[in-house]
This record gives structure tokens, sequence and C-alpha cells, in this order.
């Protein structure tokens, strides 16, 4: 993939002192942290705040730091440790794990999404009730894989836990939506014939 | 474009990276391609819907920014970097070792604080001499009345404070925190501000908030000090132990014996005591005339308020107002009823042209 090229050149450049480069990296995964960091049930300014130091940081230790495969997979696992630091500081959160916003979107464009508006809110309701009885990491493992993309191993660094757990958490979960789909298609066979 | 896949699973269909890009990005051009995708596999129809479900779930809440807003955020982020390319001393005093540090000297400070010696009649503004010192930018309200009063604090948070107390805070809000010393009994409704924390010091305990509503008694004379929360979560330390915080959440109290500097219990609290009292009191309100509550509030935080009674007859309000301050309060019942309200010589003027 072309940008995966252009991210490991931005990330040389930047460790060898040029800022530019680090300012393209902001720009190039600002709205991918800041959605992440927002799903930890912080407010807007907190995560804004954790973002601004992860980039402080990486500036300041670049000496330090390593060549990376995956830039976005860096900045991500970098930023939850942020955040973590930041709710045990500021929120004295020590044992408790991060919550997880399951706030569903606004609103769903059926129109541009090529589905039929009852179709799509039935089954989002049913999947909601499944993946509503998920804990949140469970939920954050989801949206590590199927949202950014991450690979197990890669999820399992970024929220500190090893690579079997992440595959039973995403097990978990994807039974839970298994178990709806199974189940959707007859609804509406009873539906049509009723 | 690359060609049609052909995936058998939901899960498949969700790995796939054309349809990841697809729903994040929307593009045209894309949707031509899924359109034309469903005429060749009508068959696949049920399971796009699924993973289309699938993943508006696991993305949730969108809140994306502008490419000017993302531009905006990213200079703030570069000007907020030092120009010094050159130094490569830097990266050794990094941001990880100055907290470090500076939380040690804080510890240490606390630490060594606690081994002063304590005069008997130490009181609260002994004990923050050097604060005192700037007394001019502090302000500082004694109830020496025979009934509760309300003090109104610069961020909006409210204290109720009862006789004999008193409360000492900061003219101006502080960029980093807020602070209140209180002498006696007061019950705090904080404003929500999660990057300044609330404190309020004692001469026995110090309680955290960050947007919560609870009462603290620690008067000079008594032999036990009180933290009891309402609503919210807060830390108490106590002075015998800055960095062993104790976590209070709804209805919860602590206790701690002031000469012992012992924490004796922590147990649920006990509405039945004194129901009257503004910590056991609920503001909830079901089409409730406006002018009750206004009574209601008179009453909690001995505050008159002034208003038309006969322009607000037919207001009503809906809502619970038990988490904010008192300001809060006036300031939401107002929004709802369309009027406006201002606080003039210890009283709150309701300005209303009625509702309909």
């Amino acid at each position: 993939m072309a940008s995966s090229v252009q991210d490991h050149v931005l990330w040389k450049s930047y460790r060898e002192g040029d800022k530019q480069a680090l300012g393209m990296i902001v720009e190039r995964y600002y709205r991918t942290l800041r959605r992440y960091g927002l799903k930890f049930m912080i407010d807007e300014a907190a995560v804004e705040d954790c973002i601004q130091d992860l980039f402080l940081q990486l500036w300041q230790n670049r000496l330090q730091i390593n060549d990376t495969c995956s830039v976005k997979h860096y900045l991500l696992k970098s930023l939850r440790s942020h955040i973590i630091q930041f709710l045990r500081i500021e929120k004295h959160f020590t044992h408790q794990e991060p919550d997880w916003d399951t706030a569903l979107p606004k609103e769903i464009d059926v129109e541009t999404l090529l589905i039929q508006e009852e179709v799509a809110l039935f089954q989002i309701n049913e999947l909601k009730r499944q993946l509503d009885t998920l804990p949140a990491r469970e939920r954050e493992a989801l949206y590590l894989k199927y949202y950014e993309n991450l690979s197990v191993a890669e999820i399992a660094e970024t929220m500190n836990v090893n690579r079997q757990s992440v595959s039973n958490f995403l097990q978990k979960a994807l039974t839970k939506l298994r178990s709806r789909w199974l189940v959707a298609p007859l609804y509406w066979f009873i539906c049509l014939f009723l | 474009m690359k060609p049609f896949s052909n995936p058998h699973s939901v899960t498949e269909l969700l790995e796939d990276e054309a349809f990841q890009r697809w729903m994040k990005e929307r593009r045209r051009e894309d949707r031509w391609f899924w359109e034309e995708w469903l005429q060749v596999y009508p068959e696949k129809r049920d399971l796009y819907e699924q993973a289309v479900a699938a993943f508006l779930l696991i993305e949730g809440k969108e809140d994306n920014l502008t490419d000017d807003e993302v531009a905006l955020k990213t200079d703030q982020i570069l000007a907020s970097i030092p120009d010094d390319s050159a130094n490569n001393i830097k990266p050794l005093l990094g941001w990880t070792w100055v907290r470090w540090v500076a939380a040690a000297i804080v510890i240490g400070l606390a630490t060594w604080y606690q081994f002063l010696p304590k005069p008997q009649d130490a009181t609260l503004t002994s004990r923050n001499e050097e604060k005192a010192l700037e007394e001019g930018k502090w302000t500082r309200v004694s109830n020496t009345g025979q009934q509760p009063m309300v003090v109104l604090l610069p961020d909006n948070s409210s204290v109720v404070l009862s006789q004999g107390s008193s409360v000492r805070f900061r003219k101006e809000i502080s960029k980093i925190k807020r602070e209140v010393f209180l002498q006696g009994e007061g019950f705090f409704e904080v404003a929500k501000d999660a990057q300044k924390p609330f404190f309020v010091y004692t001469n026995s305990l110090t309680t955290k908030v960050l947007g919560t509503s609870f009462q603290v008694r620690s008067f000079e004379g008594e032999t036990v000090a009180l933290v009891k929360v309402k609503s919210g979560k807060v830390a108490v330390t106590s002075v015998a132990a800055p960095n062993k915080p104790t976590f209070l959440t709804e209805h919860q109290q602590l206790s701690i014996v002031t000469k012992t500097n012992e924490v004796i219990q922590k147990t649920s609290d006990n509405v039945a005591e004194n129901p009257t009292a503004i910590v056991n009191q609920q503001f909830t309100y079901e089409f409730a005339p406006v002018s009750e509550i206004f009574g209601q509030l008179q009453e909690a935080y001995h505050l008159p308020i002034q208003y038309d009674h006969e322009k607000l007859q037919s207001c009503t309000f809906t809502g619970q107002l038990n988490d904010v301050p008192f300001l809060e309060k006036i300031r939401l019942i107002c929004l709802t009823i369309e009027a406006t309200y201002e606080v003039v010589d210890d009283k709150v003027i309701i300005h209303s042209q009625g509702c309909n």
C-alpha cells in the first residue's frame, strides 16, 4: 500500500530531526487518534491534551525511538498508554479497566449505504443487544480489529495483554455476532409468511 | 479497483479492505462498485447488510473533524514543540523525567511536612501560612449568622456553609486547579471541569473531586472530621497519609479521628438521620411549578430568590438538578422557562415574560 511506504519515509525523516515530517504524521493520524481516544469516555480536551503530549514526547525522544513496521499501530499503542496514565493521575482509576463508548452513530445514511432502512435498524438493534453484553476490553479488541485493521499481535501489544487473550476476546465477540446472524434471516422468513 | 471478491462470511467481508474503505470514506466510485457487487451476488445481500450493521456498531458514534480543524490541531501541536533540533541533550530530560521529579518533590514535601512538629492549636491559616500571606488574592467568607448560607465560588461551584464555619478561596480562577480551605462544615456542589480538579482542604483531611456534590465537616473543637458524598466520586486523604486516598462514591461517608488522624469508618449513608439536610435532599421534578422549586431552593440554600409570582404562575420544570451547583440549578430552570437571572446583593432576581 502506497501510504505505508510514505509512513515509513516520514517516520525516518522525523527521527532524523525533520519537524515537518512529524507534522505530516500528526495530520495523517489526528482523526484516528482522536476517535480512538474519545472511546475511553474522557472529555475532548483531555484526549487532545494526551495526543499533544504523545507527539511532544515523540519529538523529545526521537533519538531513542526505533523504526516501526506500522506507524499507526505505534501511535495507537502510545496514545492508549498516555490515556491510561491520564486516568490514573487525574481520576485515580488504579485498578479499573478503562470504559469504552458504545454509543451508536447519530444518523445512518441508509440510502448511501445501499441498505433498506427497516432491515438496517432491525439488524443494528439486535446486534447492539448482543454486543452490549460484552465487556469494554472486548469491544475495544473488536474496534481495533475491524475498524483500525490491526493484527491480533498488534492488538495484544496495544492493549497490553497476550495474543491468546485477544483471540479469546474476538472469538467471544464474534460468537455473539454470529448467533445473531443465524437468527436474523429466520426472523425475516417468519415475517414474510405471517 | 480490485476484482470482485466473493466473501463467504460476514467476518470475511468485515476484514475486506475495500469494504472497510467504503464504509469509512463512502466515496462515490466505491458506491458504484458495491451497487454492482450486490447485483452480481444478489444472494449476498443479507451478508452485506449484516456486515454494514456490524461495522456501524463497531465504529460507533462519529465525530469527525474537518480538514481545516485537523490542520489547525496539527499547527498547535507543532507550535508546542520547541525548535531545538540541534540540541541532543534534551531527549534525556524528557517530560516523563521532569514529571517524576516533580511528583517526587511533591511527595517529599508532603512527607516532610507530616513530620514537622505540629503546634497544639494548629489552625487552617497557620497550616497554610504562605498562602495566607497572599491574602489579597483570596476571599474569605465566614458564616456568623444563625442559619446556613450559600457561597458562590468564582468557578460557579457553590458551598452551603453551616453556622460558625468559614471558607477561603482564590478570587480569580487558577489555570490548574480549584482550591477551597474550609473550617467547619460545608456542603459542596462542584461545577464539572475535568481539567481542573477541585480540592477542599481542612485541618485533618483533603477531598479531591472533579465535579460532584458532597459535605465536609471538620470543626476545630470536634474530635471527628467527616466527608459525606451525595453524588459522583471523590478522593479523600487524611493529612497523616497524604498519598493514600480513600475513594468514596454516592451515599458513602468517611470519618477521621482528628487527634490521631485515624480513619475510623466508611459506612453507607443513613438518610433518615437528618432528612432536611441539603446533603439528603432530592432536587428531582416532574412538571413541578417553578415557584415551588424556587421555594425549595430558597430554603435549602438560604438565599432569597426574587421573581414575579403572577408571571411564573404557569411555568413548570421537569428534570433532576441533584448534581449541579446552585447557580447552575437556577440557570437550567431559567433556560427551560426562557427567563434570565442575575445575582444582586445576596439575592437572585429572575426576569421572566411568563410561560404559556
